[in-house]
């Protein structure tokens, strides 16, 4: 575990380089490459980002289930240290993709919020980790804390599935989905290509704040480690 | 138009505020385990 924090703290100002080139060039692509959306027009160009947001606060959430889930059976604290950062930066991304997702449903559908399906299970996900960090913030005693938000951080993953396939769960939802079929992306080829740098781009961000956010966990558990030697 | 501007401006304004906050509290641990480093 030692040799990979070296490792990813080593990588990480070189990820960030690589994150900015690519965001600048998926913009690019996004604004003077890809067509404009015959029926929704210019506020289409929002989903290159909001959809490959929504995909990384569920990667986000998925790395704070198999951290918990790792937590709860081998008891190791560095899985708790990787549950966070992933809870926590899966929230950013589920808060810029509700924030997004508001500011193209407004001149699209007319209204920033309805209670659509997709919507109403994204808002419940936001809420279950936001109330995932503030559980970890009331808990004093760390182990205490670290096995009741581990509880939180399986069970919660629950709600992600549920967001993924709301829209075929619940038909009566007005929230669009790409018809994909197999060879076919479900949009134009130039969309398509925007859209898969904007993802590749987002993700590359997306490491670069958990190793960050890890980072930060891991020193906070050597701060308290090393506060307990110095106590008699 | 001024939706598809607001929404990348909110992106990145929120992204960066989240890593400037991020890099406070490392500097500010990275400095804490110097210290007591320094004193053991």
């Amino acid at each position: 575990m030692e040799r990979l924090r070296s490792l990813a703290a080593s990588a990480t100002p070189a990820l960030a380089a690589l994150g900015a080139v690519a965001v600048a060039a998926a913009v690019w692509l996004v604004f003077s490459f890809a067509p404009v959306e015959k029926v929704m027009g210019a506020p289409q160009k929002i989903f290159y980002f909001h959809v490959p947001l929504a995909m990384l606060s569920y990667v986000g959430f998925f790395i704070t289930f198999v951290g918990s889930a790792a937590y709860l059976w081998k008891g190791a604290r560095e899985m708790d240290h990787l549950a966070v950062a992933g809870a926590e930066v899966g929230l950013l991304c589920a808060t810029l993709t509700l924030i997004t997702g508001m500011l193209w449903g407004r001149p699209i559908w007319g209204a920033y919020w309805t209670w659509d399906p997709r919507l109403t299970t994204t808002f419940i996900l936001w809420l279950i980790y936001a109330a995932y960090l503030i559980l970890r913030s009331q808990v004093e005693d760390e182990t205490l804390r670290a096995k009741y938000a581990a509880v939180m951080g399986v069970v919660g993953f629950a709600d992600v599935p549920l967001v993924h396939f709301s829209v075929k769960l619940w038909s009566r939802g007005i929230h669009p989905v790409i018809e994909r079929g197999p060879g076919d992306p479900g949009m134009h080829p130039d969309m398509f290509t925007a859209f898969k740098v904007s993802l590749a781009a987002m993700a590359i961000l997306f490491t670069v704040v958990f190793l960050l956010r890890a980072r930060v966990e891991f020193l906070r558990a050597e701060v308290e480690r090393l506060k307990s030697a110095r106590r008699p | 138009m001024d939706f598809v501007v607001a929404a990348y401006a909110l992106i990145w304004v929120i992204f960066f505020a989240y890593v400037f906050v991020l890099a406070r509290r490392l500097s500010a641990l990275e400095g804490e385990v110097s210290r007591l480093k320094g004193k053991q």
